[in-house]
């Protein structure tokens, strides 16, 4: 770790302040007291002098997921090496070579400039007799959260989107009827039931100490119903903007009614929304969406976001899961991703409706656009603009897996 | 005496990387990093990434450098607690109770008797929190298991314990080294993600692949380990089904020292494309891009 690198008095409020930029920038880390502590404890196993081995513990401490594992250096450079260049993360173990710096080893120029009472590298690695940071200038230290606030992350426009809440109860009667129509068959678990085709051992033989021993009163296990999955993929382009209301408040319903629902909005880029839905759930009036950046109002990108769906959010895709997009199919991008995209969805998937709302409009010709390569791949392809539409989603559906 | 501790290889991130080298498993900073926190913190690591990259095998070899026992639970849907943790002998309790059905014993007395450890069979998780020297537990494709299993598997990873109503709490006498590997399938939950060390394991670069492919099969020249290298790394750029990992590459280059083939040309990657191939999808696709492998293995 190169000298100077850590912001903070000591390693303590270094890691503190660290997992408060990480849970202010982006919102996907959970990182609390435990995550600390773990992060300490890492630190001490690993050479503190070598910033990869730095990096590379606190990275498996603070992030649970590929999808934060992917912004993690970003913000890992950002708060430790603000206003430096990040180093080249070799791929594979750097080869030593004669002369040269020493092997894992990153040389980070000097953060500051030094001065009589911090000569630059006098501050150790646990920061200790280091100035704090409210000692030194403002402007030097706010520089990684001003970063931070100016990444790509935070720096896109976020437009706020409204929930609408007029006929809002039809739409979550209508959610509730969708989700409770769709027969998935029984799953390979063997649960206790009243009746069932198999003895469930343990409590039959309980119960047979108070008869001698005799299974007077077997009792019984079964396998339960499979409850669906919902995936909605709702295109929030500026083509779109006249249905997306609707669509959205479907959205909101659906995960209102059942917690096995994942919810997407995709304009040029996509966003993983489930989380606001659900925050937005516990606000009695005017629920609203936040930080959708590029995934609401541009242009459309239909078949490279639900390769990315696929590619990055393809375990939340299962055999029990009805994959339902919303969007008008008007896209000129390359039909060979759609293609490609909607073949693997459709592999993963129990059933795959698209909701096209320009069906409705006379004269309207699906094989005029997207739509045409994406029509083998659907299991149902319609339009829904009502409650009682919704509704009738999963009516009579038949489920490939 | 924790394994971990008495080697002092053990105890920095180089020192593993060398280690797990004399065991010809190749091991990059992060994972090296990431055996090296499963050691100090006693954490289980979770370790995600596409199938055939090493995941399961990283588990064996740690395993083997510590000297102790590998406790494997292979998931899968509707595994329950009967076939995880443990089970009673039903038979044997049966029997119990027929033969202590005159001797005057009060019913409490001859429950307390058949749910005891005697009649215990102990499964995977259960003897891998009851052996004598801390074993390596590996929880493989925790992805194929249902919700609720993953919710058991909390306490577990957590406290190391588990409850078991007749008996009470067990806790384990030794921390094991928990390795649970996910090809993500579907979607873990985000406590279980938070009781372990995260990894997200990729497909090796070419440089670690070759060098994969030559510490596993030390008889290989290295310009049929690049050839092979070169190909499945083009290979997994198109769009496959099934992507070959590093198992298939290992797979191929012993089919073709097997077959004494020195280089690689397209007669022969034509007769062992099932090696690595191994979906009619992705034969076509990559029959329709045989020129530019051509050009790789010339």
């Amino acid at each position: 770790m190169p000298p100077n690198a850590f912001p903070y008095g000591n390693l303590l409020e270094n890691l503190v302040a660290f997992g408060e930029h990480l849970r202010r920038t982006t919102q996907q880390f959970n990182i609390g007291p435990q995550e600390i502590q773990d992060g300490l404890r890492a630190l001490e196993a690993v050479n503190l002098g070598n910033l990869q081995e730095v990096r590379q513990a606190l990275k498996l401490v603070m992030c649970s997921s590929l999808e934060q594992e992917r912004v993690f250096d970003d913000l890992f450079f950002q708060f430790f090496l603000a206003g430096r260049q990040r180093p080249a993360a070799p791929s594979h173990p750097p080869k030593a070579t004669p002369g040269g710096p020493e092997e894992g080893h990153e040389q980070i120029p000097a953060r500051r400039p030094s001065s009589p009472e911090h000569p630059e590298g006098s501050g150790d690695l646990s920061g200790k007799g280091r100035p704090h940071p409210h000692q030194d200038t403002p402007a030097d230290w706010a520089a990684p959260l001003l970063k931070a606030m100016f990444s790509r992350i935070e720096g896109a426009e976020a437009p706020e989107v409204e929930i609408p809440q007029q006929d809002l109860e039809a739409m979550l009667q209508a959610a509730t009827q969708m989700v409770n129509q769709v027969r998935l068959g029984r799953s390979r678990r063997w649960t206790l039931a009243r009746k069932g085709p198999r003895f469930h051992l343990r409590r039959t033989l309980r119960k047979a100490l108070h008869t001698g021993g005799d299974p007077i009163y077997p009792a019984w296990q079964h396998h339960p119903k499979r409850r669906p999955r919902f995936i909605f993929v709702l295109d929030g382009s500026r083509s779109m903007q006249d249905y997306a209301d609707r669509l959205l408040q479907f959205a909101y319903a659906l995960r209102m009614r059942c917690n096995r629902v994942e919810v997407f909005v995709f304009s040029t880029q996509m966003e993983r929304i489930t989380r606001q839905l659900e925050k937005a759930k516990s606000l009695s009036e005017r629920p609203r969406l936040h930080r959708l950046g590029r995934a609401w109002g541009g242009g459309t990108s239909i078949g490279e976001n639900l390769l990315r769906l696929e590619q990055q959010y393809g375990g939340l895709i299962r055999g029990d899961s009805i994959v339902i997009v919303a969007s008008d199919g008007l896209d000129t991008g390359a039909t060979e991703i759609l293609e490609l995209a909607l073949r693997k969805i459709r592999q993963r998937c129990a059933a795959l409706i698209w909701l096209n709302p320009l069906l409705n409009q006379k004269g309207y010709d699906p094989r005029a656009n997207c739509m045409n390569t994406a029509l083998p791949y659907l299991d149902r392809f319609c339009t829904a603009e009502d409650p009682e539409a919704f509704a009738r989603l999963t009516q009579r559906l038949r489920l490939r897996k | 005496m924790n394994p971990a501790e008495q080697n002092p290889l053990l105890q920095s991130v180089e020192g593993i990387q060398a280690v797990l080298r004399e065991r010809n498993y190749i091991a990059d900073l992060p994972m090296a990093t990431a055996l090296r926190l499963v050691m100090a913190l006693r954490k289980p690591l979770l370790v995600e990434g596409p199938a055939g990259v090493g995941k399961t095998q990283v588990a064996k070899t740690l395993a083997e450098v510590l000297d102790t026992r590998l406790i494997r639970l292979q998931c899968y849907e509707g595994l329950d607690t009967a076939q995880a943790l443990y089970e009673w002998n039903y038979p044997k309790q049966m029997l119990h109770i027929r033969l202590t059905e005159n001797s005057g014993e009060s019913v409490a007395q001859r429950e307390a008797e058949i749910f005891s450890e005697a009649y215990l069979l102990r499964r995977p998780l259960l003897e891998a929190i009851s052996q004598d020297k801390p074993p390596v537990l590996l929880i493989d494709e925790i992805d194929r298991t249902d919700e609720e299993f993953e919710a058991f598997l909390l306490e577990l990873l957590a406290e190391f314990q588990v409850t078991i109503p007749e008996l009470g709490t067990l806790k384990a006498r030794h921390r094991p080294y928990v390795i649970l590997t996910s090809n993500r399938s579907r979607e873990l939950s985000d406590a279980l993600r938070r009781r372990c060390l995260y990894l997200w394991q990729n497909y090796p670069s070419f440089e670690k692949e070759v060098e994969i492919i030559r510490a596993r099969l030390p008889g290989i020249n290295e310009r049929l380990a690049q050839k092979i290298a070169r190909v499945v790394a083009h290979l997994r750029e198109l769009p496959l089904n099934k992507a070959p990992g590093v198992a298939e590459s290992l797979d191929w280059a012993e089919a073709l020292v097997s077959l004494h083939k020195e280089s690689l040309d397209m007669s022969i990657l034509e007769q062992t494309w099932g090696v690595i191939i191994k979906d009619k999808d992705d034969l076509a696709l990559v029959e329709a891009h045989k020129a530019r492998i051509a050009e790789l293995v010339v």
